[in-house]
């Protein structure tokens, strides 16, 4: 039927187009230009990111895919060392490259070696040319080599290599500013550096004329990399230059503004208004800083809505940093920790400031959420970390949701870098969900949409679901299972958190699960049981340092588990660790020596074998038990084995003759 | 069945010798033959139990007397069991004694069992005890950590008391249902260097788990809700500095912005590429893929800007280089011309250049040669005949 609508339509525009076709003449449009990437953006904006399989730079063997933070970071690094040695070995040694005949010839394939400073031609050039390419270090060192062989170096030169000095303090650029290397620039830490007193940068402003521009570059790259003898040189320079009639650029006047108190930035900015200079979105970033120095609350919120109210007056609309700003600084600090809080005049102060923060989050969501946000500082994508930790502290779901499709949404350009700052994010936001929901259906859903992929699987997040799950009244075997599962990988099965999955497991009311749940379950348990012991018979000399001897009340855990799931062969071979001295003495111990079976869980075994008339099963209970139980508690029990279960007289003898030796 | 209870009956017999004999010493009777403490226990273990001590009793002389011995005798029996060997070697790798870390999990497992019966000495004592292993575990960590035997004593107690200070206000939260864990992260983080502050959440842990039973599960916290009567934050009266009608300078250094908006870009990177197509876009970039739309004309280099006509229509050249327009050389070179313009491997300008040389090499001479050559062989074809 449609394809005949189809054929129909064709038809009839051809038609109309032969009969219209004498009258008008028909024009090919030419064809758009696209640049070698357009296709490409086109088809990645329409398929985006896989929602289903781990992060792209993981996508590799499965076993390999770390579910961690640790992990990711480990794997991450290992790959982007690999690919920089792989680089250094065919930049160093490019004849063992050599079959190289491709046309046409892919210079990105044949990376080569800096230009050495020490080796290089010493002309104006050379240092061009390392300027041109941010080597800092390296064009110092040609710079003081070229001053030391009496090589002239023009005023502009010497002005490109004091703009490069300034702006990164003559030092290399740092780790968040390297472009090709994300491992490095994510985790790489840099100091935080003060200026470089005496340095490449002091020496050519001194040579350099002192221009506006040249006091306004110094004064900059002071106040960038301030500390307090900085600082003074700065507001020092600054005053000089006025007095000599001199005019800084906004740069210096930004610098200046961050790094004093609100009421002298005030009359920083009196003063370039007064000079007519324009103020850009940094400006108001550094009033927002310097109004974050006020120390009450009320100063600082008036500051704050004077700035964004000038912003909204002239038209420079606040960039995620500026909000940034003032959602970390609006709170007292003092405030946020729970023990400063220690009466109920800071609890109400506390309450009333979050609420504040609170309201106008609401306002900036509401703001930013229909316009397109691209990144304008370094800091930007801070603010979505900011934001949800307030909406953490204000346990406000609805807000940190909206929040959180933001964020996601396709008019923001701003990210947070995936393993680190949006892991946190995202970790909170689900954390949130979790304490604040009763519905375990919905938090299955988020977690098994969030875990691992966008949040590491780890200690906290896992305690916290084991929690909800034993605090609420509904079981949830597909959410437990995948937290054991996610908590395998993770290596907690060791730890205070394997014993809380074995206590989980044993609150599985198993006739509750369907046939296919009940396997699962069988599964898992076989699984755990068997890295478990697997685990603990690491007694070789290289392994040891992974072992995790088992521990009495683990072994009586796992027994009740094996017996569950109908193994409970297995569960008395694991029961008779126990009454094994060997087992826990001596190099090759894998039992821990300390400790008591669970006494819960060794009525259960007993009544089990009891109930199986399982004569030796009880009778092996009955002595861990005896471990910690004197004669009075032993009777019962035994008496209970002479009633249930088929015991010979010889059997009945032992047994008493047992409980009778021992202690009252 | 009767084998096996015989043989459960045998080992019955010698486990109860040991337990009996197990139980005199844990009574304290036999004080004679123990090791002094001081022998078994480093000082500053001890010290960290005389810290303990004070802490708990600061006043009550004979109770911390005998919280002492307790926890002494304590520590004697488990150095005894697990610690003789990493005492003797001290290397590090002994110091991180697993069967420490298990049997701190087991005095956690036993201290949350004996809730059923809760003695309050007994599960003061369990906590106690908890707390010295915890000090010696921490004490542990922090030397693995890099931090000295002297630094390391006097982090764990801190820690540990900081952590059971802290515990103890949590406790205290919890009931009140105030309970702000992200709070604590974000002071804890101002206030403590990363590694102090690994060895504090390892403390708080082992702490929470010792004091399991307290810890209550309490409801969701109270969500803070936005105030609609709060003071706006976009409708407030502005700095007044700028004047909207004035015109004003753009009097910046150029360079610095530039740089700063390259490196917020550049912080905006993430961690490269999400999908496939953003890779090939890096590649692309890099120039280390072909450009789309793929063609065989990609880096040709000076070709790029030689038009086809150069190549294929080659005979317009031949007239100007005084090659006759027609007779056996003029059918030769349209033959030359032919095979050149089909040559993809050869650059115009060498194709004209054979022509060239060809026009060369057919000079007059030649071509009166070839004339004479091509009448006297017509003329031997038509005698043939």
């Amino acid at each position: 039927m449609i394809g005949r609508i189809g054929l129909g339509r064709v038809i009839a525009r051809n038609l109309s187009s032969t009969e219209s076709g004498i009258a008008q003449k028909l024009t090919i449009q030419p064809a758009i230009e696209r640049s070698p990437t357009e296709l490409l953006n086109a088809l990645s904006e329409t398929v985006g990111p896989d929602t289903t399989a781990p992060h792209f730079a993981y996508i590799d063997d499965p076993i390999t895919i770390p579910s961690t933070q640790t992990a990711k970071k480990t794997y991450f690094m290992a790959k982007e060392f690999g690919k920089r040695a792989a680089r250094e070995l065919a930049t160093e040694w490019p004849t063992l490259f050599a079959f190289d005949r491709d046309q046409p010839r892919l210079p990105a394939f044949r990376p080569q070696h800096l230009a050495d400073p020490l080796q290089v031609d010493p002309t104006e050039k050379s240092l061009l040319s390392i300027i041109e390419s941010r080597e800092v270090q390296d064009a110092c060192i040609l710079y003081e080599r070229m001053r030391s062989e009496n090589v002239d170096v023009s005023e502009k030169v010497q002005l490109e290599l004091f703009r490069l000095v300034a702006y990164y303090n003559s030092s290399n650029v740092p780790f968040a500013e390297w472009e090709s290397w994300a491992g490095m620039r994510n985790f790489g830490e840099n100091d935080h550096s003060v200026w470089n007193s005496g340095g490449v940068a002091d020496l050519l402003f001194e040579t350099l004329p002192k221009t506006d521009e040249t006091v306004s570059i110094m004064i900059s790259g002071l106040c960038k990399f301030s500390d307090h003898s900085s600082m003074e040189r700065a507001r020092e320079l600054y005053k000089e230059h006025r007095a000599a009639k001199g005019k800084i650029h906004r740069e210096a006047f930004n610098g200046l503004i961050g790094s004093s108190s609100f009421s002298v930035a005030r009359k920083l900015i009196q003063e370039m208004a007064a000079q007519k200079i324009s103020p850009d979105v940094f400006t108001f970033n550094s009033l927002l800083t310097a109004a974050t120095k006020a120390p009450k609350f009320e100063d600082r919120m008036k500051a704050y809505t004077e700035v964004i109210g000038e912003m909204k007056a002239i038209g420079v609309e606040p960039a995620l940093s500026s909000y940034y700003i003032i959602i970390k600084n609006l709170v007292d600090s003092k405030l946020l920790d729970n023990e400063k809080r220690d009466n109920e005049e800071k609890n109400a102060a506390f309450k009333r400031q979050l609420t504040v923060a609170v309201s106008w989050l609401d306002e900036i969501l509401n703001r930013i959420s229909t316009s397109k946000l691209t990144p304008v500082t370094s800091s930007c994508n801070l603010f979505f970390a900011e934001a949800i930790g307030l909406l953490y502290r204000a346990s406000n779901e609805k807000l940190a949701a909206k929040l959180l499709s933001i964020y996601e949404s396709k008019s923001n350009g701003v990210k947070m870098p995936s393993f680190t700052i949006e892991s946190i994010f995202y970790n909170r936001y689900l954390q949130l969900v979790i304490e604040q929901t009763a519905s375990l259906n919905k938090i299955y859903d988020l977690y098994t949409s969030m875990v691992p992929r966008l949040v590491g699987v780890n200690n906290t997040l896992s305690s916290l679901i084991y929690r909800k799950i034993s605090t609420s009244s509904d079981s949830h075997w597909p959410l437990l299972r995948r937290v054991i599962i996610d908590g395998i990988t993770a290596g907690q099965i060791s730890g205070v958190l394997g014993e809380e999955m074995r206590k989980k497991l044993s609150d599985v009311q198993l006739h509750a699960l369907g046939t296919s749940e009940r396997e699962q379950y069988t599964s898992l348990v076989q699984k755990l049981v068997a890295v478990w012991i697997e685990i603990s018979q690491f007694t070789e000399e290289k392994m040891r340092r992974l072992q995790r001897k088992l521990s009495p009340s683990q072994i009586s855990e796992c027994a009740l588990l094996l017996t569950r799931i109908g193994e409970q062969q297995k569960a008395y071979e694991l029961l008779e660790l126990l009454l094994d001295e060997n087992a826990s003495i001596g190099e090759e111990a894998t039992v821990h020596p300390k400790g008591h079976a669970r006494p819960w869980a060794m009525a259960e075994l007993f009544e089990d074998a009891l109930r199986q008339k399982d004569t030796f099963g009880a009778a092996t209970c009955l002595q861990i038990m005896s471990l910690t139980a004197n004669r009075t508690k032993l009777e019962p029990l035994a008496n209970r084995i002479f009633e249930k279960c088929n015991v010979n007289p010889e059997q009945r003898r032992i047994i008493e003759g047992f409980v009778r030796l021992r202690p009252q | 069945m009767l084998r096996n209870l015989c043989s459960v009956a045998v080992r019955l017999g010698s486990r109860r010798q040991q337990q009996l004999l197990s139980s005199t010493t844990s009574g304290g009777d036999d004080e004679g033959k123990r090791p002094k403490p001081k022998d078994v226990i480093d000082e500053d273990l001890l010290k960290a139990i005389d810290g303990v001590a004070n802490n708990i009793h600061p006043q009550n002389g004979t109770e911390k007397k005998s919280l002492k011995n307790t926890l002494i005798n304590r520590l004697v029996a488990n150095e005894k069991a697990s610690f003789d060997a990493a005492s003797a070697s001290a290397s590090s790798e002994i110091l991180d004694d697993q069967a420490l870390i298990g049997l701190l999990a087991d005095v956690a497992g036993d201290a949350k069992v004996e809730r059923k019966i809760p003695p309050k000495s007994a599960q003061l004592r369990q906590e106690k005890r908890g707390l010295v292993l915890l000090r010696k575990e921490i004490f542990y960590q922090a030397v693995q950590s890099g931090f000295t035997t002297e630094e390391a004593r006097v982090k764990s107690e801190t820690i540990v008391n900081d952590a059971q200070q802290k515990l103890i206000e949590q406790r205290k939260a919890l009931l009140n249902d105030v309970r702000e864990k992200a709070e604590q992260e974000e002071t804890e983080q101002t206030e403590r260097s990363e590694k102090e502050q690994k060895l504090f959440a390892t403390a708080l842990e082992f702490m929470e788990k010792i004091y399991k039973d307290d810890i209550i599960n309490s409801d969701a916290r109270k969500p803070v809700l936005v105030d609609n009567d709060a003071v706006k934050l976009f409708q407030q009266r502005p700095l007044g500095v700028w004047k909207k009608n004035e015109n004003y300078e753009d009097f910046s250094l150029g360079f610095w912005n530039k740089w700063d908006q390259r490196a917020a870009v550049i912080a905006n990177g993430s961690f490269g590429p999400t999908n496939s197509f953003e890779e090939q876009i890096e590649w692309t970039s890099k120039g280390k893929q072909w450009e789309y739309p793929i063609d065989n004309e990609f880096k040709m280099g000076d070709e790029a800007n030689v038009s086809f006509i150069d190549h294929v229509f080659l005979e317009r050249h031949l007239p100007s280089l005084g090659i006759p327009k027609t007779g056996p050389i003029a059918h030769f070179m349209h033959l030359v011309c032919v095979g050149l313009s089909k040559n993809p491997y050869m650059t115009a300008a060498k194709k004209r250049e054979h022509l060239k040389w060809f026009a060369d090499y057919f000079n007059t001479e030649k071509q009166k040669l070839v004339h004479k050559l091509h009448e006297q062989e017509q003329i031997a074809a038509q005698n043939a005949l």
